[in-house]
C-alpha cells in the first residue's frame, strides 16, 4: 500500500512540476519560435503520450513499472537510456557507499553515546557531545576536502577520487574489493564525522531518560556492576528510539551522499539526482525518485522487524 | 516466578548482544557482497562495453582534468570544451592551425578558389588511414561536406561553415552543388556566393561508411555515436562508449594513432601514447588531484588557478582563449508577429539598449567579478586576433562606454519619464505610446522589412534576465547589473537557471535578456555569422537580423583583399556594438594549470596561442611537442628480419627479381614497415603491417644497369630505430642476347601456391622468389642447371640435369611440404576471461632452449611456427603469474592449440602498494583480534556473574 501511495505520488509530483519536457530537448539552435521546432515538438509529444489524457497515462505508468520499465532517458547523456539501467550501477555504487557509512557511523555512535549517556554532565561526556556537535555542523563537503587535503595530499595515504583505480580490472578480485574500500576510506569517514551525533545524541538522550527509572534502582539494588546495569537494563530500553531515528536516517544519507559524491567524484544516486534536476530530464529523475523513497520503506520496514525483535512489548502485542 | 524472571532477563540480555552483532555481521556481510558485486559490475556496468586492450603500464599517458564532462561522443550534438578537444582528437580538418593561427594542410594539402572565390578546390592528402585501419579516400570528404551542407535544415551544427554552400536540387554529388569530386584526390566545394575563408570549414571529417546509414535528423537528435572513427592524432577505446556514461568515474581514454600524418611543423610522432579525458566535479579535488600527480593538465578557473600556482612541479598559463571566448548580455529581439509573448516590447527600443550597455560598468565587472582575469568586452572579435578586433574606445564615433548621468538622458530623450515603484525602488516606464520600427527576423530572411512596434504607454522597464547556474562568475554579474540598471530605471529580474534549460528559454523566446558566452575559430566568418539573417534558422540566439549587417557580411565573405575584409568586419563588429542587441562585457582568460616533472615542452600560450589545450582544430602543436620526462620502459625492437632464400644470387639486366623478407615484434600492438634498399640507390617502402604474428613483406625490383649489389631490409616499429636483416648479393650482369628461361610452380601436394619461396639455379647463383599464385621465372644463359626450390616452414627440393636452351622455357614444378607447423591459442584472465594482450609466448625445447618468441595481439591470440617436434610453451607477463604448458606436438602444416588462462599476480595490481595491503590486512588482523578479545572477556565476565549470582533459597 505504501509503495503503490508512493508510486502514485510519485507520478503527480512529476506532472505538476514547472517546464515542459519536451522544451529541453529541443537545444540550442533547433530555433522553435517560429518554426521547425514545433512540429518536432508535437512529434515527441505524440511519441511520449503526453497527449493522452492524465488516467490513461496513470495506467500506463503503472503497467509500466510493474514490469520494470521506468521508461528512458530524455535529456542525461542526450537522452535514450533506459532510466532502470542508468539507476541500477548508480545505486549499487550508493548503496555501497551509505552501507558502510551508516554501518561505521551507527557503530561508533552507539560507542560514544552509550559512554557519554552513562557519564552525563562529566567531561568526558562533555567531550564527546562537543566533538560530535562540531563534526555535525560542519559542511560536509568542507569536511570532505580537508580530509582530502590532510589524507590525500599533505599525506598522500588515500585516493582523492573515484571508486577504483585506473587499471581495476586487471586486479584479482580480493585486490579488485580491498581496492574500492581503499577508496571508500574518506567518503566514510566524512559521513561517520558529520553524522554520528544523529546516533550518539539520541543514544545519550534515551540513555539520560532510561537511567532514571525505577528498574536501573532495582538493578542497582541487587547489587549489580555498573557494566551489568548499563548493558543489561539501560540500553535495551534505550536502544529503541536509536533504531528509529537510523531508519529516518537512511532517508537523509541518500541526500546527504550528493555533496559527498560531488567532491569525491562517486558516480551514486545523489549525484544522478543532481544532473537529473539540472538537465530536466524528467523521467529519471522520476525513477530517482522512486527508488529513493523505495530505499526509505524498505528502511523502515526492516526497523520494524527489528523492533519487534529487540522489543518483547511490541512482540506480545 | 524470580527464576523465571531471571530467566527472561538474561535472555533478553543475551539476545541484545547477539541481535547486535547479528546487525553489524549482516551489514558488514551486505557491504562486502555489494563491494564484490560492484567490483565486477564495474567492468561493464551497463551490460556493453567491448572487452579493451589494456594500456602498457609502461606508456607515457597525458591525464587531462576538466570540470565538465563530455557531453557527447558526437560530434555534432556535444557542446562544451571538453568535447570538442576530444573531437579534435580524434578527428581531423580539412586545414588545421600551427601554434600561431596559420593554416596548416592537414587532410587537404592545398585548397585554391577560382577569381572570386566561389568554388574552392581542396587537394586531399593521400596514404592516409581511418581508426578502423580502412582508406581515407576523397569520397569521405565529399560525404562529410554534403551530410552537413545539404540537410542544414536538420543538422544545423556546423551551419556557419555549411550554409554558404550550394543547395543541390536532386541526387547529388553532382557538378555545381554541394561537394563534387571529379578526380582521384581533388575535390571542390560550391558556394553560393564569394566565401573567402574556404580553408576555415572546421567541421570533422567523418567517414562514409560509419555515417551513410545515419540520418543527418539522428545525427543532430539522437545518434550516439558509441565507436568514433577519425582520422585524428588519438584513436578511441573500444571502449569509450562505456567509459563515457561512467563520468567522472572513469575517463575517456585515447590512444596514440601511430600512423598519424606530419601536420605542420610537427617533426616526430607524438610521445603521448595514451590520454585520459577525467571529469572533475569539484575543483579543489580536481587541484589536489594536479597536485598530487593524478593528472598532468587541468583546466581551471580564475578562482581556482591561485590554489595551485606556485607550487612545486606545477606551471601555469592564463591569457586570452584562443577559441575568443566571451560573455555577453544579450537581448532577445525574437519577432512572434502576431503571437502573444511574455516578453518586454521596450527590449525592441535600441535607446533602452543603448541605455542598458552605458549602464554597464564593464572595466568594473572585469577588475572585480572577474578579479581582473579578463579583457574588457567590445565587439565580436577577440583582441587575441588583432587584425579583425573592433575596439570602439579607439573610434569617436561609437560611444557606449559606462556613463550613468547619459544613460538617463537617452532614456528621457526617448519618451521613458513616467515612474513607477514597488518594493525595491522606483522605475521608469513609457510616458505615451512609443512607436518604433524594427526589421523583422519573422521572415527568417536576410533582406528583412521593417515592421512596426508600440511600446505602450505606462509599459514598465523590466526585464527577465536569465544566468547560468553553472558560472557564478555570470551570476554575480547579472546581480550587479540589477543593482546598477536601478539607477537608470530599469528593473532587472535574475533568474539562475542550468545551461540547457537556459538554452531551451533563449532560442524559444522566453526571456528578455540573458548572459551567454560565444566562441568561435579565428576567422571572423563564424562569429560574425551567428548575428547575422543567415543563422536565424540556427544559431543566433537573439535573432537580431538587420539588412545593413547582412549586407556587411556577405562582403566581408566576398573581399580577398585582406585590408578591405578588415574594414569590412570592423564595420559589422561597430554596427552590432551600437545596436547593443549584444552587450559584450568580458573577454575572460583561459586559467591552466599543469605538471612539468612529467611533461616538458608546455609552451608560451599568450605567445602563441593556437598551442592551448582549448585549440580543438585537428592537430593541435601541443600534443605533438610535449615531451616525456618520466621513465618508461622502452617498446621492444621489432626481430631481425630475415630475407627467404640464398645469399648470393646472379641476374641479368632489367629482369624481374621477386623478394620477400618476415619480422614480427614483441608488441603486437605495433605497426611494422618494411624498407627495401636495392643497392643502387633506390628504395621500397611497404605500408605498415599490423605485428600480429610473423610479418611478410613481398617486392619486386629489377636493376637496369649490370653491378653487384648490396641488397638489405630495415623494418621499424616506430619507437625504434629500425632494424637491418643481413645482407644478400644479387650479381647482376649485362643479359646475355639470347637467354633461356626456367619456369614453373611451387606448389603444396594439395595443390595450394607456395608464395615467396626460392628458387635457385646453380652453377650461377640465378635464383629468383615466387608470386602469390606461387610460379616463379629464371632468365639464364643457355645450359645445364641444377634447380633447388626452399621455403620457409618446409623442406627442400632440388631437381638436376635441366636443360635451358636459348628463348625458351623449361617447365619445373616442385612439391614442397610443410616441415614445420604453428602454435597458436588464446591467452585470458582467469577471472573474467577477457583476453590478454602483449603476454609473451616462448617456444621451448624438451632441453629448456628457447627456440621461438611471440607475444600476444589485442584480442589475446598468438600465432608462432615452430619446426616439428615437441615443445613447451610459456606465458609470461610482469603483471600475471608464468605458466608452461608441456609435451605440445606440433606436426608440418598443422596448428595446434594452446591457451592460456592467466591469473594476476596478487600484490602486482598497481592500485594498492604492497605496503598498503600490509597495512589494511593488519587492520584486519588488529579487528579479529579486538573481536576475540572483546568475545573472550565477555565469556569471562558472564562466568563471574554466574559465580557471582546469589541464589535464593527455594520458598
Amino acid at each position: 500500500m505504501t509503495v503503490y501511495l508512493i508510486a502514485s505520488l510519485n507520478f503527480f509530483i512529476v506532472q505538476v512540476l514547472p517546464g515542459d519536457p519536451t522544451r529541453v530537448l529541443l537545444p540550442r539552435g533547433s530555433s522553435n519560435v517560429t518554426q521547425g521546432g514545433s512540429d518536432l515538438r508535437a512529434q515527441l509529444i505524440r511519441q511520449w503520450g503526453l497527449d493522452q489524457p492524465i488516467t490513461t497515462r496513470y495506467v500506463l505508468y503503472f503497467a509500466n513499472l510493474l514490469q520494470g520499465n521506468l521508461g528512458t532517458t530524455i535529456t542525461y547523456q542526450k537522452g535514450g537510456f533506459p532510466v532502470a539501467g542508468v539507476i541500477a550501477p548508480r545505486l549499487s555504487t550508493t548503496l555501497v557507499l551509505v552501507g558502510l557509512a551508516t554501518a561505521a557511523t551507527m557503530w561508533l555512535g552507539l560507542v560514544l553515546g552509550r559512554i557519554s549517556g552513562w557519564r552525563r554532565g562529566r567531561p568526558i561526556d562533555v567531550s564527546i557531545t562537543m566533538t560530535t556537535l562540531i563534526g555535525y555542523s560542519m559542511p560536509s563537503f568542507w569536511v570532505s576536502l580537508m580530509l582530502i587535503y590532510t589524507l590525500a595530499f599533505v599525506l598522500p595515504i588515500f585516493p582523492p577520487f573515484g571508486v577504483q583505480s585506473r587499471n581495476a580490472s586487471t586486479f584479482d578480485p580480493l585486490t579488485r574489493v580491498l581496492d574500492q574500500l581503499y577508496h571508500y576510506f574518506l567518503p566514510v569517514v566524512t559521513f561517520v564525522i558529520t553524522n554520528v551525533a544523529w546516533f550518539s545524541l539520541t543514544l545519550r538522550n534515551s540513555l539520560t531518560d532510561t537511567l532514571p527509572e525505577d528498574y536501573m534502582l532495582t538493578a542497582m539494588a541487587k547489587g549489580l556492576t555498573e557494566r551489568e546495569q548499563l548493558r543489561k537494563h539501560a540500553m535495551p530500553n534505550a536502544r529503541l528510539p536509536v533504531l528509529t531515528a537510523s531508519a529516518l536516517y537512511f532517508g537523509w544519507v541518500v541526500s546527504g551522499a550528493i555533496v559527498i559524491e560531488e567532491v569525491f567524484n562517486i558516480p551514486g544516486l545523489g549525484q544522478l539526482t543532481w544532473d537529473a534536476t539540472r538537465v530536466r530530464d524528467f523521467p529519471l529523475l522520476s525513477g530517482v525518485f522512486l527508488v529513493a523513497t523505495l530505499g526509505v520503506v524498505v528502511a523502515n520496514a526492516i526497523a520494524d522487524l527489528l523492533y519487534m525483535y529487540l522489543d518483547p512489548r511490541v512482540r506480545e502485542a | 516466578m524470580e527464576r523465571a524472571e531471571s530467566f527472561l532477563e538474561v535472555r533478553a540480555g543475551a539476545g541484545g548482544v547477539s541481535t547486535k552483532s547479528g546487525v553489524v555481521a549482516l551489514i558488514c556481510g551486505l557491504v562486502v557482497v555489494m563491494v564484490s558485486m560492484q567490483s565486477f559490475g564495474a567492468a561493464a556496468p551497463f551490460g556493453g562495453g567491448a572487452a579493451t586492450p589494456k594500456p602498457k603500464a609502461t606508456s607515457a599517458d597525458l591525464r587531462i582534468g576538466f570540470l565538465e564532462s563530455v557531453d557527447s561522443l558526437n560530434p555534432f550534438q556535444g557542446l562544451n570544451d571538453p568535447s570538442y578537444i576530444l573531437y579534435g582528437l580524434i578527428y581531423d580538418y580539412l586545414f588545421s592551425f600551427d601554434q600561431d593561427g596559420n593554416y596548416v594542410p592537414n587532410l587537404a594539402l592545398s585548397a585554391s578558389c577560382d577569381a572570386v572565390c566561389m568554388n574552392w578546390t581542396y587537394e586531399i592528402r593521400q596514404g592516409v588511414k581511418w581508426h578502423d585501419g580502412t582508406d581515407f579516400t576523397v569520397d569521405d570528404v565529399v560525404f562529410t561536406i554534403n551530410y552537413n551542407s545539404q540537410s542544414i535544415f536538420h543538422l544545423w551544427a556546423f551551419e556557419p561553415y555549411m550554409n554558404r554552400i550550394v543547395q543541390c536540387s536532386g541526387k547529388y554529388p553532382k557538378q555545381g552543388c554541394g561537394a563534387y569530386s571529379n578526380s582521384a584526390w581533388n575535390v571542390t566545394v560550391y558556394f553560393d556566393r564569394p566565401f573567402v575563408p574556404g580553408k576555415s570549414l572546421f567541421v570533422p571529417i567523418i567517414q562514409e561508411a560509419q555515417w551513410k546509414g545515419v540520418s543527418p535528423q539522428q545525427a543532430q537528435y539522437s545518434f550516439a555515436n558509441p565507436n568514433p572513427i577519425g582520422t585524428g592524432p588519438f584513436v578511441a577505446d573500444a571502449a569509450i562508449y562505456t567509459e563515457y556514461q561512467n563520468q567522472p568515474a572513469e575517463a575517456l581514454h585515447l590512444f596514440k594513432n601511430p600512423n598519424y600524418h606530419p601536420v605542420g611543423n610537427q617533426i616526430a610522432p607524438t610521445q603521448i601514447d595514451n590520454i585520459y579525458l577525467q571529469q572533475f566535479q569539484d575543483e579543489s579535488t580536481m587541484a589536489i588531484s594536479l597536485l598530487r600527480g593524478d593528472i598532468d593538465l587541468a583546466k581551471m578557473t580564475s578562482a581556482g588557478i591561485g590554489t595551485v600556482i606556485g607550487q612545486p612541479n606545477i606551471g601555469a598559463q592564463e591569457g586570452l582563449l584562443s577559441t575568443q571566448y566571451w560573455n555577453e548580455i544579450g537581448i532577445e529581439q525574437s519577432d512572434p508577429g502576431n503571437k502573444n509573448t511574455p516578453l518586454n516590447p521596450a527590449r525592441w527600443d535600441v535607446n533602452v539598449r543603448r541605455a542598458m550597455a552605458m549602464a554597464t560598468n564593464k572595466d568594473y565587472i572585469v577588475s572585480t567579478i572577474y578579479q581582473g582575469k579578463g579583457a574588457r568586452g567590445d565587439s565580436l572579435m577577440s583582441p587575441i586576433t588583432p587584425e579583425w578586433w573592433y575596439d570602439p574606445t579607439s573610434d569617436p564615433g561609437a560611444n557606449l562606454t559606462f556613463d550613468i548621468a547619459a544613460a538617463n538622458a537617452l532614456l528621457d530623450a526617448a519618451g521613458y519619464t513616467a515612474t513607477w515603484s514597488d518594493s525595491t525602488g522606483t522605475y521608469r516606464a513609457a510616458s505615451s505610446d512609443i512607436t518604433l520600427s524594427i526589421q523583422t527576423n519573422a521572415c527568417l530572411c536576410p533582406n528583412p522589412t521593417n515592421v512596426t512596434k508600440v511600446v505602450p504607454a505606462g509599459q514598465h522597464l523590466e526585464f527577465k534576465m536569465d544566468v547560468r547556474l553553472e558560472f557564478p562568475q555570470e551570476q554575480q554579474t547579472g546581480a550587479y547589473l540589477a543593482a546598477e540598471w536601478a539607477r537608470i530605471g530599469i528593473k532587472l529580474d535574475v533568474v539562475s537557471l542550468a545551461e540547457d534549460a537556459l538554452s531551451a528559454e533563449v532560442y524559444g523566446g522566453q526571456t528578455d535578456t540573458y548572459i551567454w558566452y560565444w566562441s568561435g575559430d579565428p576567422d571572423p566568418n563564424y562569429l560574425l555569422s551567428i548575428e547575422s539573417g543567415y543563422t536565424l534558422d540556427g544559431w543566433n540566439d537573439n535573432f537580431w537580423n538587420n539588412r545593413t549587417y547582412n549586407q556587411l557580411y556577405v562582403d566581408h565573405l566576398a573581399a580577398t583583399n585582406r585590408t578591405e575584409r578588415q574594414s569590412i568586419v570592423r564595420a559589422a563588429e561597430k554596427l552590432n556594438y551600437e545596436s547593443a542587441t549584444y552587450i559584450i562585457y568580458v573577454f575572460p582568460f583561459g586559467e591552466w594549470a599543469y605538471r612539468t616533472d612529467l611533461w616538458t615542452g608546455w609552451g608560451d600560450w599568450n605567445a602563441h596561442p593556437y598551442r592551448q589545450m582549448d585549440a580543438f582544430w585537428g592537430a593541435n602543436p601541443l600534443f605533438f611537442d610535449l615531451q616525456y620526462a618520466g621513465t618508461i620502459t622502452p617498446n621492444q625492437p621489432p626481430i631481425k628480419p630475415v630475407i627467404s632464400g640464398g645469399t648470393f644470387r646472379s641476374t641479368f639486366t632489367n629482369v624481374t627479381q621477386a623478394f620477400t623478407a618476415t619480422s614480427s615484434d614483441p608488441e603486437s600492438t605495433d605497426n611494422l614497415t618494411f624498407k627495401w634498399d636495392w643497392g643502387d640507390g633506390n628504395i621500397t617502402v611497404s605500408p605498415p603491417m599490423p605485428a600480429t604474428g610473423t610479418v611478410t613483406s613481398s617486392e619486386t625490383y629489377k636493376w637496369p644497369s649490370p653491378g653487384n649489389y648490396t641488397i638489405k631490409v630495415s623494418v621499424a616499429d616506430g619507437f625504434n630505430a629500425p632494424v637491418f636483416s643481413d645482407a644478400i648479393y644479387e650479381n647482376v650482369t649485362q643479359a646475355p642476347p639470347v637467354l633461356g628461361t626456367i619456369t614453373g610452380f611451387v606448389k603444396l601436394s594439395s595443390g595450394s601456391p607456395i608464395a615467396g619461396a626460392s628458387v635457385v639455379a646453380s652453377p650461377g647463383n640465378y635464383g629468383n622468389d615466387t608470386v602469390t599464385d606461387g610460379s616463379y621465372s629464371l632468365q639464364l644463359p643457355p645450359g645445364t642447371y641444377t634447380v633447388a626450390a626452399s621455403a620457409p616452414l618446409h623442406n627442400s627440393s632440388s631437381r638436376s640435369g635441366v636443360i635451358v636452351t636459348a628463348a625458351a622455357a623449361t617447365w619445373v614444378n616442385f612439391t614442397l611440404r610443410f616441415t614445420a607447423g604453428w602454435i597458436n591459442g588464446t591467452v585470458t584472465n582467469v577471472v573474467d576471461g577477457t583476453p590478454l594482450a602483449a603476454i609473451g609466448i616462448t617456444i621451448l625445447t624438451g632441453t629448456g632452449t628457447s627456440v621461438a618468441a611471440g607475444s600476444t595481439n589485442s584480442q589475446g591470440k598468438y600465432n608462432i611456427s615452430v619446426v616439428d617436434g615437441t615443445y613447451t610453451v610459456k606465458a609470461t607477463s610482469s603483471a600475471y603469474v608464468t605458466q608452461s604448458k608441456t609435451n605440445i606436438p606440433v606436426t608440418g602444416g598443422q596448428s595446434t592449440t594452446v591457451n592460456f588462462q592467466l591469473a594476476a599476480v596478487p600484490t602486482g595490481g598497481g592500485g594498492l602498494s604492497a605496503l598498503q595491503i600490509a597495512g589494511i590486512g593488519i587492520v584486519v588482523v588488529l579487528i579479529a583480534v579486538a573481536i576475540v578479545a572483546a568475545l573472550l572477556i565477555r565469556r569471562r565476565r558472564s562466568k563471574e556473574e554466574e559465580e557471582a549470582k546469589i541464589n535464593l533459597p527455594p520458598r
